[in-house]
């Protein structure tokens, strides 16, 4: 498989098949990242479309300091942005959305009240704290990419994710179906010891 | 308060330097409270992930957009035909 500048190279020499594969190496990320702000498929196809669009117009802008994929996610971001508030929505509603959350899982009620009050803590983050915390929780992105994106130092985009989970538990300690869960795991602290050392390692 | 915290996430998302890691993994198992600030953590992370909003985007969408994506960029001109400097 060749290396994203590799394929870069080739395109700004006029491949454009290397172009085809950046878009299907990358589509379904930007796609997520698109979703998750417009709320609405069709939405998100124009802005990752667009996006690829303006990356191809613009690849001779890309020096390679950062990485290809966070060059394309700081597109999209900013595509996605300019086309919610071009669209003026203030709430989205559920109709017509095509959403498949765990839509095969029992939800009980206490259950969904704690999700639902994490969702809406997560909204009322700083946005740059909301950023580095849903980049890297949903999207699994290294700090560096994270802080690439963010045209950030490391250390910022760091402690903006701290900041993000000391203000969520701080806030979710108010709610007591989230202290019945979290009072409730009877697996042994020593299996999440263990995952936390394996992440760690 | 604040900074124990700070290194506890650290902590969890692989962050520590590896000269202090082995010193709190002797204090996680040898600290009930630090086991339970940890563990506080791991949990939220858990439950963040869980909010995550998917979706169901079907190989026929995927495949679309993809061509739609190669057929708008027929239309364009590379960035270097344009005689800019790279």
């Amino acid at each position: 498989m060749k290396a994203d500048l590799e394929l870069i190279e080739e395109v700004k020499h006029g491949n454009k098949p290397a172009f085809s594969e950046l878009v299907m190496r990358y589509q379904k990320k930007m796609m997520r990242i698109a979703f998750r702000l417009t709320r609405d498929l069709n939405e998100a196809e124009d802005v990752v479309q667009d996006s690829f669009i303006k990356a191809y117009q613009k690849l001779d802008t890309f020096e390679g300091r950062a990485s290809f994929k966070s060059w394309l996610y700081q597109i999209t971001l900013n595509t996605a942005k300019n086309k919610i508030r071009s669209t003026s929505r203030i709430s989205v509603g559920t109709d017509g959305m095509s959403i498949g959350v765990n839509e095969t899982m029992n939800f009980d009620l206490a259950e969904k009240d704690v999700r639902e009050s994490l969702k809406g803590e997560i909204e009322k983050l700083p946005q740059r704290q909301r950023l580095a915390l849903t980049l890297r929780v949903f999207d699994d992105l290294s700090f560096r990419e994270i802080a690439e994106i963010m045209e950030c130092p490391y250390d910022t985009a760091k402690a903006n994710y701290r900041h993000a989970l000391m203000k969520l538990k701080s806030k979710m300690k108010g709610n007591s179906n989230y202290k019945f869960w979290l009072e409730r795991d009877e697996r042994s602290f020593s299996e999440r010891a263990t995952w936390a050392t394996e992440v760690d390692g | 308060m604040k900074d124990l915290e700070a290194w506890w996430i650290d902590f969890m998302e692989g962050e520590i330097d590896p000269k202090i890691r082995k010193d709190m993994q002797t204090l996680l198992k040898n600290s009930r409270a630090d086991q339970f600030l940890l563990k506080e953590y791991l949990w939220l992370r858990e439950w963040i992930k869980a909010t995550d909003q998917r979706t169901e985007w079907s190989v026929d969408r995927q495949k679309s957009l993809h061509d739609r994506i190669m057929t708008g960029v027929e239309k364009k001109v590379p960035a270097t035909n344009k005689g800019l400097t790279v």
